[in-house]
């Protein structure tokens, strides 16, 4: 499912350069369940990042469902995170203007589905919140607004979940729900997910662990 | 996805922008400037119409070639090769008899298709219901007026004599256009058909006959017409159109219109700074929605399309509101200058809507469409890391757009390119100066390193933040400047505008008064607690002698003089001379020594005469 090899991120801060990431490859098979764990700072949101073609590598390619994201340009990427992919962020990244039901139609009404509203609904149902469906994002909680946000990310049917310290701005109890949530719903729909996170704990659910330390996959 | 799909999209995102209170500050900036600059368009488009309606009535036509000798028949003749409706009239005084009696009247002769403009209305007793003439009298019968049909108490199926022939009277004229203005003039007519004219046998040599040929028809060939005639009219020969009637209302309605159009203009140049304020909000606030859309799978161009898609919809709709406000604003305007206006006003017509529609459009585009450009390079990588702030790269050339924009509504209103530029060189300069005023301050505080913690907090926000700092300096002092400039403008334009009338210049006139009525006059005058104004008398006099000889039309070269010869003068007298008369040659007599008579000064540059005059 992907493919990254020899993937190197360096970008230039005033006069001296910092390498993010340095020689990294790995495989992940579909299906498969995989944590990225290391200290803050280590890269791991960067490398999520370029797993998403959301930015580019200085050397190295990525493959996705067999495509290499950086032989496609910008708009190719974009529509290929629309077939294939959905995100889970630790910040939620929900919109304050759109209600939680509108948030989740968003990706359905960018594809062109018809019913994007139905097809919503049945998805925030499955996450528990069907009473809150007109509700905006300040008018929910933490754990309210990562659910709607699992629900956004499943709606499009992806192969691929990528979710960046899902759990990190939620209290314990609250996040131990979420990441149940998430793993069932992985489960339900056979998709492929990557997790990046720092805690220990919540990466031995995961099949696989890959380990960043300064920006250098650890064996 | 289709466009439709997208505009249906762009709707749906609208909506949600609008219930977020996303938009308000964009809408409001929007109906603001096009209720205002709609407001001014329909009320002098209303008053337009009204004069040039009246000015029609008042000719009959769009406009009239009149000489005192038969018109070429290549007047008529160029007039329908360009397509216009051509009728002719001839107007002379003779008598119309009756009952044994005699009165002078006018005689009007038509063709068919009179009037082209205004209202011809008959009735068929005196007095009796009218109803608008379909047609002039036929051949054979003549119509009168209420003053001729009591003069001569004539009763129905009584005939009218004019010159060698009887006419029946086919109906009473209760109003007719093209009626001389002078209140003193309207005396008795008889409208006649032009197939009559031979068997009165009135036309001779030496009858004071007008003859007139009047053109109506679509405004563009009247106005080629108008100068083709102009290279062609001999002494004698005038042409009138609608642009020569009521000069006074329309030079003052023009004023009007100038000053409310530049008010119109400032709120749209404020309207326009919120617009580019806000868009930059709007800007900031929606890079989160643009990084997800493109998580999401949507590409740079269609994230920029539904945002511009959105941002149409949105003018659309709060140019239309701002139309309406403008319709009832301009209502309100009406009320308060009505009495100004005089003349009833018609409906607006929808050219001042049409244009509200595009000020509106553009403006917004015009400010909007640089950030909302702006927005499809957000960097997606947003999504994960919240620093990444907005794609830069356009500072002031963003608002390069809407100055210009801008540049083209003011040069538009003001229909005239060097007033146009001069008012947009004076914004562009005060903003300039008010930019790089706040540049300076913001620097120059940034320089002020040992104060307090909270200043150096301070500071360093403005400094950090530096170029929306400016940018709010910059849009204060365009708010402040264009309150001034609508201050002072508006003090300079009334004082003009009472300049040009003297303070006490009347009101009203009234004619006709009798000895006896002057008593009943000044008891009016009292109950109204107004001090009675002077009466002057009047009477009607032609000239007979110059300097002892008998004065004749033929004596003259010149039409004109002839003319004011054959004519009868309005004379008054007094024994001081009055505040607003000016005196341009001799003197005002002393005492009443001997008798002396003024004249109106080209009254007598035309007759050519400096010394006493005999009247009789
Ligand atoms: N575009 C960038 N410019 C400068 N520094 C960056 C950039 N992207 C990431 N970094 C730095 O690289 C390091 C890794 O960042 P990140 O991938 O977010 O780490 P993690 O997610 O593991 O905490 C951090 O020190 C971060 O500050
Ligand atoms: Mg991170």
């Amino acid at each position: 499912m992907v493919r990254v090899a020899h993937l190197t991120k360096q970008v230039t801060t005033g006069d001296s350069k910092l390498t993010i990431l340095r020689d990294v490859s790995f495989t992940i098979a579909a299906g498969e369940a995989v944590a990225v764990i290391g200290a803050s700072g280590s890269g791991k949101s960067t490398l999520l990042g370029l797993l998403a073609g959301l930015d580019t590598p200085t050397a190295g390619t990525v493959a996705v469902d067999g495509e290499d994201l950086f032989a496609l340009d910008e708009d190719g990427r974009a529509a290929l995170r629309g077939r294939l992919l959905g995100f889970v962020f630790q910040s939620f990244n929900l919109l304050p203007a759109m209600t939680a039901l509108e948030n989740v139609m968003l990706p359905l009404e960018l594809a062109g589905i018809p019913d994007a509203a139905a097809v919503a609904r049945e998805s925030l149902t499955r996450v528990g919140l069907a009473a809150r469906l007109t509700h905006y994002p300040k008018q929910l909680s933490g754990g309210e607004q990562q659910r709607v946000a699992i629900a956004r990310a499943f709606v499009t049917r992806p192969s691929l979940l990528l979710a960046d310290e899902p759990t990190g701005n939620l209290d314990a109890a609250t996040g131990a729900e979420i990441i149940q949530l998430m793993f069932d719903l992985n489960r339900e729909y056979g998709a492929t997910l990557i997790l990046v996170t720092h805690d220990a704990e919540l990466s031995q659910r995961c099949g696989r662990v890959l380990h960043l330390a300064g920006g250098m996959l650890q064996p | 996805m289709s466009l439709g799909g997208e505009i249906a999209l762009a709707l749906r995102l609208l909506a949600r922008d609008w219930r977020a209170g996303e938009l308000t500050l964009v809408a409001i900036a929007v109906v603001v400037a096009v209720a205002s600059v709609t407001t001014v368009g329909f009320f002098a488009d209303r008053v337009n119409q009204a004069l040039s309606r009246q000015a029609n009535q008042l000719l009959g036509a769009d406009l009239v070639v009149s000489a005192d000798r038969p018109l070429d028949a290549q007047f008529a003749a160029e007039a329908e090769r360009r397509g216009l409706r051509v009728t002719r009239m001839l107007r002379f005084p003779s008598m119309a008899a009756a009952n044994e009696q005699n009165v002078l009247a006018e005689i009007k002769v038509v063709s068919a298709g009179y009037p082209q403009r205004g209202e011809l209305r008959i009735a068929d007793t005196l007095y009796g219901p009218d109803r608008r003439a379909a047609a002039i009298p036929a051949a054979g019968t003549v119509w009168v007026d209420d003053k001729l049909y009591t003069r001569l108490q004539l009763q129905p199926g009584d005939a009218v004599e004019v010159g060698q022939s009887r006419f029946p009277v086919g109906a009473i004229i209760t109003q007719e256009p093209d009626s001389a203005v002078g209140f003193i003039n309207a005396g008795p007519r008889v409208m006649l058909n032009e197939a009559d004219l031979a068997a009165t046998g009135l036309v001779q040599v030496g009858s004071r006959i007008r003859y007139r040929v009047q053109v109506a028809g679509a405004a563009g060939a009247v106005d080629a017409y108008r100068d083709w005639v102009a290279a062609r009219l001999t002494p004698g020969q005038r042409v009138e159109s609608i642009q020569d009637a009521r000069p006074e209302i329309r030079s003052a309605l023009q004023r009007a219109e100038q000053f409310l159009s530049l008010a119109a203009l400032l709120s749209v140049v404020l309207a326009a700074v919120a617009i580019a304020l806000a868009a930059r909000r709007f800007l900031q606030r929606h890079l989160d929605a643009c990084a997800m859309m493109r998580c999401h799978g949507a590409s740079q161009g269609k994230v920029v399309r539904l945002y511009v898609l959105q941002f149409i919809a949105l003018g659309c709709l709060a140019s239309l509101a701002g139309c309406a406000a403008g319709l009832l604003a301009q209502h309100v305007l009406a009320l308060w200058l009505g009495s100004l206006v005089t003349v009833e006003l018609p409906g607006a017509g929808p050219r001042p809507a049409v244009h509200g529609f595009v000020t509106g459009l553009a403006l917004l585009l015009g400010f909007a469409l640089p950030p909302l450009l702006a927005l499809g390079r957000v960097s997606t990588l947003r999504v994960l890391r919240r620093d990444i702030g907005a794609p830069g790269g356009m500072g002031l050339l963003g608002y390069a757009l809407g100055a210009t924009v801008i540049g083209a509504l003011v040069i538009w209103k003001a229909g005239d390119l060097r007033l146009g530029s001069l008012v947009f060189g004076g914004f562009a300069l005060a903003m300039l100066v008010a930019g790089v005023t706040a540049w300076g301050v913001i620097v120059a505080v940034s320089r002020l390193r040992s104060v307090g913690v909270s200043w150096r907090f301070g500071i360093a926000n403005l400094r950090r933040r530096r170029f929306a700092s400016v940018l709010q300096v910059v849009a204060l002092g365009i708010g402040v400047m264009a309150l001034l400039t609508l201050t002072i403008i508006r003090g300079e334009l009334l004082q003009l505008w009472k300049a040009s009338l003297p303070p006490d210049a009347p009101n009203r006139f009234i004619v006709n008064i009798q000895q006896e009525q002057i008593p009943a006059l000044n008891r009016f005058f009292a109950e109204q607690r107004i001090t009675m104004p002077e009466v002057y008398p009047m009477v009607r006099a032609r000239l007979t002698r110059i300097n002892e000889r008998p004065v004749a039309s033929a004596d003259y070269a010149d039409d004109r003089a002839r003319r004011l010869v054959d004519r009868e003068f309005n004379l008054s007298w007094a024994t001081r001379l009055q505040r607003d008369n000016l005196l341009v040659a001799g003197r005002w007599w002393e005492s009443s020594r001997s008798a002396a008579t003024s004249f109106r000064w080209r009254t007598a540059s035309h007759v050519r005469s400096t010394s006493s005059w005999a009247m009789c």
